[in-house]
């Protein structure tokens, strides 16, 4: 212990983290101090240097009167079809995986194991595949151009990936909770609501998490299967920074990502704790 | 409480038969102990008999009503696992109400009926907790509350003492033959330990291969086992066994060449082979014995000693009271009891009268 060699590789190792934390920091960095700028300073001046002139007016062009659609309406309409879209989704998307997983590992069902493959494998089928198929069923369902739409195809793409977590951590579910549960008179929905997701928080934020972020950040569908009212926030982003006319107001472009990352950082420092934990239970004992 | 019965109760997964035709009865009140080393399909039959599992074939009857076709939640019957299968998320009144509330009984019964079995198991102090707050022995007292609140016909127990540490598990079996001595609920309990089968059960079953090998009571068992796999597996030190060659009727031969007399006669010819059993207490250190060989261990317990003896050939445990001043590497002469060795086939273990 304490020894010369010990102390350079700790210096070495901490010096290394710094670099890397530094590295990673740097984005956020760089869109920070650079929608806090007027145009000005960033068409002549350097991306690094810290505003000489703070302003918050970008932030606020950003969310309220940047050109967006046909009206001058900020990105504040398509942050809240954002959130009108992510909760429900993530919500039934998640309700949906812990039934499927609850069937799936508890009870003896014939060809769970083929339903679950074909489940899985829906993980892996590129976005780009379903386009076609989910616009015809959008378009026959009533839902093409409306955030209900968007709901629909994000639940739907959602279930093989809540499934799968769900069905891995009660998989690892003692057996004779479940069993002692049903000779006490639990049936199917009591049995499930009162002993499994009781004790599910883990996996459940897990679920969340990931499926937030993920149809949060989505942007494909988004573009695909809404209408100038009905944007989420990804696609009224990429409209912002792409419009064509006038100057390119940097600044604003930068506020307006920063808006946009907001509820994910927020959503991983609140539970990034329970993220790691809960993926470590779900695939060490699955 | 209630009677139970089994008829022909046979369960195969594929090819592989589990239980062979099992039938068995249980009076009302009755302990009965199932026993057998771990595969021997014991707790596949506790499963069947909770309505966990379906037999193949067969049927199962509670209080003369066919229970075999209906859904664990539908039998009257309650379960005490190995694990304690305790709900985390709940205290301890509200697992032990857990079934109460499943089968709609009023909040004001089921407040009375947790105070009553609390007060029983003597763990009102512990019903605000949750489980992971308890001691194993406390989680055991609670399931086995649970299982009681019910007021079932008939009790399970799959285990419920082997997670528990040695001394603990000695309290807890006495805690378990008093409250059936108490409640006097027709009982079902599955053990591999033989210990807590002879000490437990009014009659035990020994299991293996899915068949019932002997079923009497604990004494009977100990003292005429049907097969040499009984005599084996009860008792402890296990019975020693000896090859021998009959001689006639009511004497055999030892590989050694020593004679023994068997006290009566019975259904052997000149020359079978046999194997000899006998318990460790039925020997005995004697000047005058008929077998003779060397001590090779001596393991003092206390209250009595194990002493065991090479015979030409063959070993043999004494069991002695008291204290022994016998060292490795005596010479010993041993007797046995009259009447107390038992003749088995060798080929299939059956017992020879």
């Amino acid at each position: 212990m304490g020894s010369g060699a010990d102390k350079v590789s700790r210096v070495a190792l901490y010096g290394i983290l710094i670099f890397l934390g530094l590295l990673f920091v740097l984005p956020i960095y760089v869109m920070g101090v650079n929608s806090l700028k007027p145009l000005d300073e960033i068409r002549g001046g350097n991306l690094m240097a810290l505003p000489m002139e703070w302003t918050l007016e970008p932030w606020a062009t950003a969310w309220s009167t940047a050109q967006i659609g046909v009206q001058p309406t900020g990105l504040k309409p398509y942050f809240l079809n954002s959130f009108l879209l992510v909760v429900p989704a993530v919500l039934i998307s998640t309700a949906i995986g812990a039934i499927n997983g609850y069937i799936l590992t508890q009870f003896k069902m014939r060809g769970a194991n083929i339903v679950f493959a074909m489940l899985l494998f829906s993980v892996f089928i590129p976005f780009q595949i379903v386009l076609i198929p989910m616009a015809r069923t959008l378009g026959m369902l009533g839902l093409a151009g409306t955030v209900s739409g968007l709901v629909f195809v994000n639940v739907v793409y959602g279930i093989g990936f809540t499934t799968l977590f769900f069905r891995n951590y009660y998989a690892a579910f003692p057996g004779e909770l479940v069993r002692s549960a049903r000779m006490d008179g639990a049936g199917f929905f009591r049995l499930f609501w009162r002993i499994l997701l009781p004790n599910s928080a883990p996996i459940v934020v897990v679920t969340i998490i990931w499926q937030f972020t993920n149809i949060w950040n989505e942007f494909l569908f988004g573009a695909s299967f809404s209408d100038y009212k009905s944007f989420p926030l990804t696609v009224a982003l990429n409209n912002l920074v792409n419009s064509s006319t006038g100057v390119k107001e940097y600044n604003v472009h930068f506020a307006g990502a920063f808006i946009a990352a907001i509820p994910t950082l927020v959503v991983y420092v609140l539970s990034g704790k329970y993220f790691v934990r809960g993926l470590m239970a779900g695939s060490v004992k699955g | 409480m209630a009677t139970l019965e089994l008829r022909n109760v046979s369960k195969s997964f594929g090819a592989t038969k589990v239980l062979q035709e099992i039938s068995l009865t249980l009076a009302d009140g009755e302990f009965l102990v199932l026993v057998g080393p771990s595969g021997c399909g014991k707790s596949t039959l506790m499963n069947i008999v909770a309505g966990l599992e379906e037999p193949t074939n067969g049927s199962l009857a509670l209080e003369g009503k066919d229970i075999t076709r209906l859904a664990p939640a539908q039998r009257n019957i309650a379960m005490v696992f190995q694990s304690y299968a305790l709900y985390p998320n709940m205290t301890v009144s509200e697992n032990i109400a857990f079934p109460l509330e499943m089968r709609k009984v009023a909040k004001g019964e089921r407040d009375k009926r947790v105070a009553e079995v609390a007060a029983l198991l003597q763990i009102e102090h512990l019903l605000g907790r949750k489980p992971k707050q308890l001691s194993g022995g406390q989680r055991q007292r609670v399931a086995i509350g649970r299982a009681l609140a019910r007021e079932p016909q008939l009790f399970l127990f799959d285990e419920p003492l082997s997670n528990l540490d040695a001394k603990l598990r000695v309290d807890m079996r006495a805690e378990i033959k008093r409250l059936h001595q108490r409640t006097g609920v027709t009982t079902i309990y599955v053990t591999h330990d033989q210990v807590e089968a002879m000490t437990l059960g009014s009659r035990i079953a020994v299991l293996k291969g899915g068949v019932i090998q002997q079923l009497a009571t604990p004494l009977d068992l100990y003292t005429d086992p049907a097969n040499l796999f009984v005599a084996e597996f009860i008792g402890s030190p296990s019975i020693n066994q000896l090859e021998a060659t009959a001689v006639s009727a009511d004497r055999v031969r030892l590989a050694s060449g020593t004679e023994l007399p068997l006290g009566r006669p019975h259904a052997i010819e000149a020359g079978r082979k046999l194997v000899l059993g006998v318990r460790p207490e039925h020997l005995r250190e004697d000047a005058a014995g008929s077998l003779s060989g060397r001590v090779t261990i001596v393991e003092p317990t206390g209250a009595e000693a194990y002493v065991k003896a090479d015979i030409g050939g063959a070993e043999v445990c004494l069991r002695i009271p008291g204290r022994v001043a016998m060292k490795p590497d005596d010479p010993i002469r041993i007797a046995h009891s009259p009447g107390s060795l038992l003749l088995f086939d060798p080929e299939s273990g059956m017992r020879i009268r």
